[in-house]
């Protein structure tokens, strides 16, 4: 039996706070959530791959309680089984810590093929989460996938890209592929799916099921430390322009200069 | 509801007016109020936003009492940068990160070292020196003539553990960011991501990273106080490289490749380069960036026609991009290319900080935007408070 094991991450739907411009008060739509977008690819790649492999597709997710939302969908979707890993000592997690934990939720799964990644996420924006946790289960790596071409037994054939660099490699399971939305369509939940994922029951697992030490993860465990956020400095001076040819005037300066 | 005290997240009572803005601010939706806000520990992220937000400074992320003033036990020294060498010629970003380290070593005190990894590298040590190298270090070995994000970070890592650097720069760029998350979990230590400047910090020592941080109005400092190496990662674009001197001098120094193994795991069938179309965003002298405020495609191929005279490339936001005027490998911001052209003339574009982190090298900004208040001018040598439109017929009325 093979097994694949999906990322996902509850993401706010605006990572922008937007001032509502009739009332001028903060907009309450950011505080709606999503399922990241690059996630999801990552879940249509496994349960397509689970086509020609009959393989158990499981969705993870770390986050508060209401990241139930995100599994849920993944069930709706086809995902066979979810887990939560949720709890005040994962709060203020770095990618490192983020990246132990989903690691310790790997090993207590067990018995896995292929761990399927986003790229990035649009809130943290590091795209680390997945080479970190492939780093610490010492797996292989497809850091950015373009496609998959088969499984061969133990080996999977993909074709990865790297800026310019585009490889075909061939890579033993198990291993981590970090897929993005330029790796195709979404399919769209079946009302069988749909149904099916209204029996289903999300695992919930906190530290002590993932046999981890509070203390080892969360803000305080963490290697990176945000000591300060500030308001980007705007002191430049501007100068107002009035006309295209004033426009005009300073590109033919650069011009200049440059030729 | 969980009003742990122990959390880290703290609401002074006292200090708090009750406005509610911190809880308009969350995007996690984890701050619910009655007559003072009540964090939810198990929804809360610990962004900060909140705490940024509150004007009455009635929030407080708690230090945690052990571990802030935690030094590394080990001796660690220089500041290294990974130099990335593609298709046997150094990638810019290199030089870059070599002109940040030098001006950080003037604050350190430590040496400013490269290391260049792959099959055949050795030839651009000069290069480094003249960037301002101190010394340069050399993987080189036939197994390592492909890019095997394994094997070089099996390697680094290696090198990294014998010589112990305090800091460790990397390009953000397709090849760096995998390899450089790998290496950071293998050496157990943070990485913090695009960074859009670099400094130490004149009481710890410490490696500030600043990098625009969630919600995108915002710039997080990071530190990595108990860690070693300080690892951050810098997209291509963003630093300046020093004029290159090429009488300095500096020590090559030749790893011991005696280990070195391919991973058994990885088998390489084909490998092909494409020729990148960002390259030449990257490259170009003269930018034009569009935004929302080009309503058409008719307007996006009347912007080409003009840039064309003065050899201008296209490029646009991601608002441009999700509207279909521009395709996805020309956009410029914090998912796209960071560019450092000597003019960057933004038409129609409002100018968030997903979009200006990525133009911090650009030498000079025309700003073109109705909107006098939009950020974009904020960051603008030039501002023009027309519409697109208006802009357009103006500028491609005279014969530039
Ligand atoms: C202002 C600010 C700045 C930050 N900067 C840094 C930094 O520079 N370096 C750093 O180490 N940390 C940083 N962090 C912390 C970082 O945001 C968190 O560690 C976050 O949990 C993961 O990072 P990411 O969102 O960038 O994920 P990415 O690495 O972009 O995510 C890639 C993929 O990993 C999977 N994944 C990620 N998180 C989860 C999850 N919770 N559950 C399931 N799957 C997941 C998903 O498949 C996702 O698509 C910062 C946090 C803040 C608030
Ligand atoms: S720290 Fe962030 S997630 Fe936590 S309550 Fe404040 S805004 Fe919300
Ligand atoms: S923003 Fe500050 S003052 Fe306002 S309700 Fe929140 S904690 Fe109180």
């Amino acid at each position: 039996m093979k097994r694949y094991i999906v990322f996902l991450k509850q993401v706010p739907r605006s990572t922008r706070v937007e001032i509502d411009p009739v009332t001028k008060t903060l907009k309450r739509s950011s505080a709606l959530t999503q399922t990241n977008p690059d996630d999801l690819h990552a879940l249509q790649a496994a349960l397509d791959l689970r086509q020609n492999t009959g393989a158990e597709v499981v969705a993870v997710s770390m986050g508060p309680a209401s990241a139930e939302a995100v599994l849920r969908e993944a069930l709706q979707y086809g995902a066979d089984r979810a887990v939560l890993l949720s709890s005040p000592a994962f709060a203020g997690s770095d990618t490192w810590c983020t990246s132990l934990v989903l690691a310790s939720a790997v090993r207590r799964i067990g018995d896995y093929d292929i761990l399927f990644f986003g790229r990035m996420a649009i809130d943290g924006d590091t795209a680390q989460v997945g080479p970190e946790v492939a780093g610490q289960l010492d797996i292989p790596q497809v850091t950015c996938l373009s496609s998959i071409h088969e499984v061969k037994g133990n080996w999977l054939v993909a074709d990865k890209k790297a800026g310019s660099l585009l490889q075909r490699v061939e890579i033993e399971t198990p291993c981590a592929v970090m897929v993005s939305r330029e790796n195709g369509e979404l399919a769209c939940p079946t009302l069988s799916g749909w149904r099916r994922a209204q029996r289903q029951e999300v695992i919930r697992w906190d530290e002590g099921d993932l046999q981890l030490d509070g203390k080892v993860v969360g803000l305080y465990a963490s290697p990176t430390k945000v000591v300060s956020t500030d308001v980007p400095q705007t002191a430049k001076e501007i100068r107002w322009l009035s006309s295209g040819s004033s426009v005009a005037e300073i590109i033919d300066k650069c011009v200049d200069s440059l030729s | 509801m969980n009003n742990d005290t122990s959390f880290a997240l703290r609401v002074l009572k006292e200090r708090c007016t009750g406005c509610g803005l911190c809880a308009d601010t969350c995007a996690y939706n984890a701050i619910k109020f009655a007559d003072v806000p009540e964090i939810d520990s198990y929804a809360c992220r610990l962004c900060g936003s909140c705490v940024q937000a509150c004007p009455a400074g009635a929030l407080q992320i708690s230090e945690p009492e052990t571990g802030k003033t935690a030094v590394p036990q080990e001796e660690t020294k220089g500041i290294w940068v990974l130099a990335e060498v593609e298709d046997g010629c150094l990638a810019p970003v290199a030089r870059e990160l070599l002109g940040k380290a030098v001006v950080l070593s003037e604050k350190l005190h430590h040496d400013v070292e490269a290391v260049l990894i792959g099959g055949n590298v050795s030839a651009c040590a000069s290069e480094l020196i003249a960037y301002g190298a101190r010394r340069v270090r050399i993987v080189e070995h036939e197994s390592l003539a492909a890019f095997i994000e394994e094997n070089y970070a099996c390697e680094l890592v290696r090198l990294v553990r014998e010589c112990r650097p305090e800091i460790l720069l990397v390009g953000a760029t397709p090849r760096g960011r995998g390899l450089s998350a790998r290496m950071a979990a293998l050496l157990q230590t943070g990485l913090t991501a695009d960074c859009t400047e670099l400094d130490i910090d004149s009481d710890t020592g410490l490696l500030l990273q600043i990098r625009p941080a969630f919600g995108g109005n915002l710039m997080a400092t990071i530190k990595t106080p108990a860690h070693r190496p300080q690892m951050a990662s810098v997209r291509p674009g963003v630093m300046k490289a020093s004029e290159p001197d090429y009488s300095r001098s500096g020590e090559v120094v030749y790893a011991d490749v005696s280990k070195v193994s391919s991973d058994r795991r990885i088998r390489l069938i084909r490998e092909t380069v494409e020729a990148s179309c960002g390259d030449s965003l990257e490259n170009s002298r003269i930018v034009v960036g569009i935004g929302r405020g080009v309503k058409s495609l008719d307007m996006v191929n009347r912007i080409r026609e003009w840039a064309a005279r003065f050899g201008a490339v296209v490029a646009g936001s991601r608002a441009a991009v999700e509207a279909g005027l521009i395709d996805a490998h020309m956009q410029v911001g914090q998912t796209g290319h960071a560019i450092s052209p000597d003019l960057y003339i933004a038409i129609g574009i409002s100018g968030q900080i997903q979009h200006t982190a990525a133009l911090a090298g650009a030498k000079k900004i025309i700003a073109i935007n109705p909107d006098r208040t939009a950020p974009i001018f904020g960051i603008a040598d030039y501002g023009w408070a027309v519409s697109a439109e208006e802009a357009l017929s103006q500028l491609t009325a005279g014969g530039l």
